[in-house]
């Protein structure tokens, strides 16, 4: 049985890295914390099952992640993974060149309106990624976990991480453009 | 092939797929990672296209960042969280 005094330490120490995580999946805060919460409690009901080979951290990563997967896949469709493919190939020629060039280059002072809006546009954009894409590509850029933990928090193969950090990347691109946001 | 077309032998296609991808190695060594650059020099498009993807991961740094300042303070959702735990394990 984990003593109250365990309990306040655990919150202490993990709830800010799991709120992070749980607003890059786009939850709001209400919903952010109800997560980090069904999290802890799963953590505290199924305590026995975690082994010390992994951080606790990353074991939670992996509770919170499937959590957030039950919440979303009850509200969310997402178009299908190989659209994302096909849309990235179709930016190549048959020599596999740039068939359409990226957008032009911005001014200085276009920059400084552009920055101050793109942040809200990427949070837009990330709603429209899987919760596999949003964690791995959370975990791998925010969290700085290492590839093969990520791995085993997603249960993915490391050739699988790399296709969907690719997905996630280029999708974010895509959408970032489709809202006429010039990211460089 | 002369050197210098062999050394320009990686595809814009090729090197977006590694920028994105970012976990898979270039395979073919030093050599490769040599035409990785090479091209990265030359294209100005894949150039532009480099920077895009590394823009897009600082800003979802610097987006998650701000989630440490939520409108509700963070010590307030400890609290709550600690209130609502204990009270359920209690």
């Amino acid at each position: 049985m984990i003593s109250a005094e365990e309990i306040k330490s655990l919150i202490e120490r993990y709830t800010a890295n799991l709120m992070r995580a749980a607003f890059s999946l786009n939850f709001d805060e209400n919903e952010a914390e109800e997560l980090v919460q069904a999290t802890f409690c799963a953590y505290l009901e199924g305590g026995s099952r975690y082994q010390k080979r992994s951080q606790l951290l990353t074991y939670l990563f992996g509770i919170l992640y499937n959590k957030a997967r039950e919440t979303r896949r009850r509200r969310d469709r997402h178009p299908s993974l190989e659209a994302i493919d096909e849309k990235f190939d179709s930016h190549f020629d048959a020599e596999e060149h740039w068939d359409q060039p990226s957008m032009d280059s911005m001014t200085e002072v276009e920059k400084q309106v552009q920055s101050s809006a793109i942040g809200h546009l990427l949070k837009e954009c990330l709603d429209g990624l899987t919760e596999i894409m949003a964690m791995a590509f959370t975990l791998k850029e925010v969290e700085g976990i290492s590839s093969s933990q990520i791995c085993a928090i997603l249960r993915l193969t490391p050739s699988n991480l790399g296709v969907t950090l690719f997905r996630a990347r280029n999708k974010l691109r895509e959408c970032l453009m489709n809202k006429g946001a010039v990211i460089v | 092939m002369s050197l210098l077309d062999s050394l320009m032998g990686m595809t814009c296609q090729r090197f977006a797929r590694h920028v994105a991808n970012g976990e898979e190695p270039l395979g073919g060594g030093s050599y490769r990672r040599l035409q990785f650059w090479v091209h990265w020099t030359i294209c100005p498009f894949c150039k532009r296209y480099w920077k895009e993807i590394r823009e897009i991961n600082r800003l979802h740094r610097s987006m998650s960042a701000l989630a440490n300042h939520p409108a509700v303070p963070l010590p307030v959702i400890k609290r709550r969280l600690t209130e609502g735990i204990l009270k359920r394990y209690s």
